[in-house]
């Protein structure tokens, strides 16, 4: 069991600062603090299911951040950096998400996905994040960074700004990167076969 | 493909997108120096990242929590994006802090005067259609955020979920769990056609499903912001379809002028997604109900003349009170059987009709035209 959130407190703010300059072992230790919390958190708002209110990762992270870090001084950079960790959990845990809905609601099948539904922000497209997250896979395959560049965009909600910093690299790079991911992904899934129903 | 031919095709991609749409093809072979690899893998990727808005980046136009419009308007929280911008809960701290819906228009388009115009012009419309089940406009606004102007618009907040996230949710619903919110949908479709207010875009996200103590109460949003939206993407020089394919009738993905009609069609096809839960298509099952199939079919008929002229006509045929198509059905000496048998002959013929604009693959989302605007 993790301990009480007050003493984790101290130690994840000196965990991000381990982050921003950059130590390799930083990211491993975090992980774990913020896997459970965040996990808790989405239960919670993924169980109310609250039809009025379209899912955030950005407030589930946000709110993930204030409680294991206190309220007190949110620094943005750290805030950012804690962003950039949570992204890959932020994913398993919609995918994770996803795949109960498909096999409660649709008794395991698969309803079609329209490329033009999966933007950024429509977590309630289950089989579009479902979707997204097994091309990720494949272009893991391929690219490592990029698909950490979807991460933080697409599961993070990060902005290029942000995900600039959280990978220590310029705007203009992210952008890059951003653009050739999203054509690699489209082009995935438009390939894939589509069935009809 | 090898690790150096990928960077070779991120290098390539990322100068042929800068590059001017003359130069493309220059650069692109010269870029990839003989090597078909990596010229197909560029050209595939571009072919994919052009046309479409996929995971197209709006985050960084976005509202913050707790930004202030005007002095005014406050906002609370994201409620969800589209084609048209993004839609966040506010409240109006003007009116008592009521909790409102706000509407931002995508910028591109908030700055053509023409189409500020045409919206304008709709919303005074629109605003004239009162109705339980339409979402009543309140105002169109311009503020400046961040150095930036903004327009947007003020409407009734419906709490609720989408007729789509309900369906996603549920599947497919009962003839009796459907009847009641098609009939809601139907009468706010006769109020708005009545005040000469097309929607041009219905579908089940369009459709708010509000619960009120196990009663269920449909609103339609957006009725003629859509259209307007559409005109104005497509008044520049490459037109774009907005409309939804699956759900747009034939008329409007073949951009000639929409009547009332179009909104009958994609009233149909949301019938269809409410009883089947997916969208129709060649050989598709229908509801079990004759009723239901018959106002599924006549709404998706191909000929805009042939679709019922008002949409509680649909709800009189599901229910089985509307009078019966004349000729086609007296013809047959004993149809019963016939309709017994599900769509055998007549309907055989109306479903290959209805079928074919039905677009197949998820690449009609995005319809260039060479026609300038509309007439």
């Amino acid at each position: 069991m993790p301990e009480s959130p007050m003493a984790q407190a101290g130690e994840i703010t000196q965990l991000l600062a381990a982050l921003r300059e950059g130590r390799p072992e930083a990211p491993d230790r975090l992980v774990p603090l913020v896997y459970e919390e965040l996990r808790q958190i989405a239960r919670a708002y993924l169980r109310s299911e609250r039809p009025d209110h379209t899912l955030q990762p950005t407030e589930l992270l946000h709110e993930t951040y204030c409680r294991l870090v206190g309220q007190r001084d949110i620094d943005w950079r750290d805030r950012t950096h804690f962003f950039g960790v949570a992204a890959h959990l932020m994913r398993l845990i919609l995918v994770d998400h996803g795949r109960k809905h498909r096999s409660e609601k649709h008794g395991g099948g698969r309803t079609p996905v329209a490329l033009d539904k999966i933007q950024i922000g429509s977590w309630d497209n289950f089989e579009g994040v479902l979707a997204i997250d097994e091309a990720l896979e494949k272009l893991g395959q391929i690219d490592a960074r990029l698909v950490r560049v979807v991460e933080l965009r697409f599961f993070a909600e990060l902005s290029l700004d942000e995900s600039a910093e959280v990978l220590g690299v310029s705007r203009e790079t992210v952008k890059r990167d951003w653009n050739i991911a999203r054509a690699w992904l489209a082009s995935a899934l438009t390939l894939e076969p589509r069935r009809e129903p | 493909m090898s690790p150096e031919k990928w960077e070779r095709v991120k290098a390539l991609f990322h100068l042929v997108e800068e590059a001017s749409t003359a130069e493309r093809d220059r650069i692109l072979e010269d870029g990839c120096k003989g090597d078909d690899d990596v010229r197909r893998e560029v050209l595939r990727l571009q072919l994919a990242a052009a046309p479409s808005d996929f995971l197209e980046d709006r985050s960084d136009l976005r509202l913050a929590v707790g930004a202030r419009l005007l002095d005014r308007f406050e906002i609370v929280r994201l409620l969800g994006s589209g084609g048209m911008g993004e839609v966040y809960e506010a409240r109006d701290w003007r009116l008592g802090s009521r909790h409102i819906a706000l509407k931002t228009i995508r910028p591109d388009l908030a700055r053509d005067s023409r189409f500020v115009q045409r919206l304008t012009k709709e919303v005074v419309l629109a605003r004239e259609v009162v109705h339980p089940n339409v979402c009543p406009i309140y105002d169109l606004f311009e503020a400046e955020e961040q150095g930036r102007p903004l327009r947007f618009l003020t409407m009734r907040l419906i709490r609720g979920e989408t007729l789509d996230a309900l369906l996603r949710r549920r599947g497919p619903l009962s003839a009796v769990e459907a009847l009641p919110l098609a009939r809601q949908v139907c009468a706010g479709i006769d109020a708005a056609h009545k005040a000469g207010v097309i929607h041009g875009d219905l579908k089940p996200s369009n459709v708010i499903v509000a619960d009120n103590d196990g009663v269920e109460s449909a609103t339609l949003t957006d009725f003629g912001l859509a259209r307007t939206f559409e005109e104005g993407a497509s008044a520049g020089h490459s037109s774009l379809v907005l409309a939804t394919p699956a759900y747009a009738a034939p008329e409007v993905l073949n951009r000639t002028p929409v009547t009332t009609a179009a909104d009958l069609f994609s009233l149909g096809v949301i019938l269809y997604r409410m009883r089947m839960g997916g969208l129709p298509g060649l050989g598709a099952a229908m509801p079990a109900e004759l009723g239901w199939r018959r106002a599924i079919t006549a709404c998706l008929d191909q000929r805009a003349e042939n679709r019922p002229a008002r949409a509680s006509a649909a709800i009189q045929t599901i229910e089985g009170t509307g009078r019966r198509p004349p000729s086609k059905w007296l013809w047959a000496a004993a149809p019963v059987a016939l309709l017994a048998a599900g769509w055998l002959l007549p309907g055989r013929a109306a479903v290959s009709r209805w079928l074919s604009p039905v677009p197949k693959t998820r690449h009609a989302a995005v319809l260039p035209f060479d026609t300038p605007s509309r007439p």
